[in-house]
């Protein structure tokens, strides 16, 4: 070569700097992609998503057996003839463990009275009064031993640090426990909802009792309020952890294709 | 087991299975389903389950078949909330074993779900049978109640029979390929276990250098000799013939196996070229060299065979025919791998493109050099000089 002109070092030192720079850019990048990828549903734990469903399921739990405890279990107004000054003429609050004897009127009676003579006609006797609130409690509270089931194997698992997959099995077993203790609940009370039906049907039997009343079971629709309430609950609980692992599924494959396309393995 | 649009698919099913299952049990327990007709009185009296319950003398064996349908939904629900679970499962790949299960036995919601429909129309049977009997209608409408948690019930089957398709074909196709994929393994290991036996075998006929020592008489290495002589005068045309062939082969040259013939490539910055064969590597092998040993020394150690001039052309004629193999061979080793490698001179690939500075106006640019020797001119001040 000509001494005149001599080959730039330095301007090739800076190519190379050049290209490392966009191949570390580029592998930053990548980085930043994959992070968010990974990160997106990695940012709030998914054990976090439905820690505090147990606590949720017990307060429900709770509050609807202090509910049906105390609760009116039918509330009817017979003779409901507005009088000026003095409302409706008389109303009856049915409680839980309800005797025959505490309705005065005959015709309320007649209503839940079952004998063989004459059967009741709207399908609740007045021992559904005692039995009904006993295993609409039961199932209650067998809800409230399963959230604190969950809530002990939450405490459990602070310790042992069990899997992703193994708490959401676990989680989604217990959901499914609920489910099923909730339709449970729900079928128990459903004759009561079935009564509005048959008092439809058999009122203008000769039988059926002569009054004008207006009927409202309280208990038995906050139940089943609740129990279609918990069910969606639950069942969502199980759907979240189903998104969840989806959305996963779907970050690894492309996380998986990423490297396949040979983008960050060019590097 | 299941790819992700067969598990979306799946969960909206089972979210539609246990809803219709659900719906259809609660409805079935309180709606009035049947109307018995007093002949006496000319009244009809509506009942429904609960009433029935009440009076059993009347309605004992329609409220029991109610009661089944009642039991099977309950199956239904749990089958298919157990099936989400297996799809939770498998998509979190664990406790697979138990998810498949789960997602199989979802597959039992069809035949409960067939039984559903067949008792609904079972009972219906049984209503119109009885004489003072029917079964109760919606008001005015001709649609009756019972038609309601039959309507579920068949939402149920057509759910469970997508289910069952969509899950049980995914089934079989992965259990055929689990299956294809276990059976060619015990195969790969029959032939492995043949090829060790093969080796086994041969391995034992390989005579090395170190058994050359071993022979006590000249006339046993003569003899040895020419039994070699005359294999590799067979095998010098099957080494030939597979010059054609890219993979390198082994030389089925028995007492040979410990002679290394290799190309060695040696890489000059970066690009590896073929070192020329007969100045890198002398092609005398060690077994050659024992031979080359025994006659230097043969003079010295006293007592000693001494070289029969038989035994000498002998030697010199394997020599020969082995380097001419060899050399063959490395031609046709070259020939081969020229194509791939497309050895272009460094300095073409270099010096193509040069970067430059001029000592005038100090400006830096890029010239593109032909030959050996290339004139260069500065494009801001137009000095000229040749770059070489």
């Amino acid at each position: 070569m000509d001494q005149n002109f001599t080959l730039d070092e330095t301007s090739g030192k800076k190519f190379k700097e050049h290209a490392l720079d966009e191949s570390f850019k580029k592998a930053e990048i990548s980085r930043s992609l994959q992070s968010t990828h990974k990160g997106t549903p990695g940012k709030i734990p998914k054990k976090e998503n439905t820690s505090k469903s147990g606590m949720l399921l017990i307060i429900i739990a709770i509050l609807a057996i202090v509910c049906m405890y105390l609760g009116p279990w039918a509330f009817i107004a017979y003779d409901a003839e507005y009088i000026e000054g003095e409302g409706l003429g008389e109303n009856i609050w049915i409680l839980r463990n309800a005797q025959a004897e505490d309705i005065e009127n005959q015709d309320i009676m007649n209503l839940f009275k079952n004998s063989l003579e004459q059967p009741n006609y709207i399908g609740v006797a007045i021992s559904d009064f005692t039995y009904t609130p006993a295993k609409t409690i039961g199932g209650f509270i067998a809800l409230v031993i399963l959230g604190l089931i969950f809530f002990i194997f939450q405490i459990i698992d602070k310790f042992l640090k069990f899997s992703e997959g193994t708490f959401m099995t676990a989680h989604s077993f217990f959901a499914v426990f609920v489910i099923v203790i909730n339709v449970y609940i729900i079928l128990t009370v459903s004759k009561f909802i079935g009564a509005y039906f048959q008092i439809a049907h058999n009122m203008n039997l000769e039988q059926f009792p002569n009054i004008q009343t207006i009927i409202i079971f309280i208990n038995p629709i906050i139940a089943i309020i609740l129990g279609f309430g918990i069910i969606t609950y639950a069942y969502t609980i199980i759907k979240i952890h189903y998104i969840e692992l989806e959305r996963e599924k779907i970050s690894s494959n492309v996380r998986h294709s990423f490297f396949s396309t040979g983008l960050g393995g060019g590097l | 087991m299941i790819n992700l649009n067969v598990a979306k698919k799946a969960r909206n099913i089972i979210g539609w299975i246990v809803l219709s299952s659900i719906l259809g049990l609660i409805l079935l327990s309180f709606l009035p389903m049947v109307t018995v007709n007093n002949t006496s009185t000319s009244e009809s009296v509506t009942y429904n389950m609960a009433l029935m319950e009440k009076n059993s003398s009347q309605t004992g064996n329609l409220r029991r078949g109610l009661q089944t349908i009642i039991i099977f939904f309950w199956i239904i629900i749990i089958i298919s909330l157990l099936s989400f679970i297996g799809i939770i499962n498998q998509l979190s790949e664990k406790f697979l074993s138990l998810g498949k299960i789960f997602l199989l036995m979802g597959c039992g919601t069809t035949i409960f779900s067939v039984l559903v429909v067949i008792y609904h129309f079972i009972f219906m049977g049984n209503v119109d049978g009885l004489e003072n009997m029917s079964l109760t209608f919606i008001g005015p409408l001709p649609i009756k109640y019972i038609h309601i948690p039959l309507v579920m019930g068949i939402a149920s089957l057509s759910c469970s029979g997508i289910y069952t398709w969509s899950i049980g074909t995914a089934a079989i196709k992965y259990f055929i390929a689990e299956k294809k994929s276990k059976e060619p393994k015990p195969k790969k290991e029959k032939l492995k276990k043949k090829t060790t036996k093969k080796e086994e075998k041969q391995t034992p006929a390989v005579k090395t250098p170190a058994t050359i020592a071993s022979f006590k008489n000249r006339d046993e290495i003569e003899e040895w000799l020419k039994g070699e002589i005359s294999q590799i005068e067979k095998t010098k045309d099957e080494i030939v013939e597979p010059v054609d062939k890219p993979e390198k082969e082994e030389i089925p040259l028995e007492p040979e196996s410990s002679i290394e013939v290799t190309v060695e490539t040696e890489k000059t910055e970066g690009k590896p070229t073929i070192a020329p064969f007969s100045k890198k590597e002398p092609l005398i092998t060690k077994e050659e060299e024992t031979f080359e040993k025994d006659k230097q020394e043969e003079p010295k150690s006293s007592g000693e065979v001494p070289i029969s001039p038989s035994f000498e052309k002998a030697l010199s004629s394997a020599i020969e025919k082995r380097q001419a193999t060899k050399k063959k061979q490395n031609i046709t080793e070259k020939e081969e791998e020229t194509p791939k490698e497309e050895v272009v001179p460094k300095e073409k690939i270099v010096l193509r493109k040069l970067t430059v500075r001029c000592p005038q106006c100090k400006n830096v640019f890029k010239v593109k050099k032909e030959g050996k020797t290339t004139t260069i001119k500065c494009p801001h001040c137009g000095k000229e000089g040749v770059a070489k």
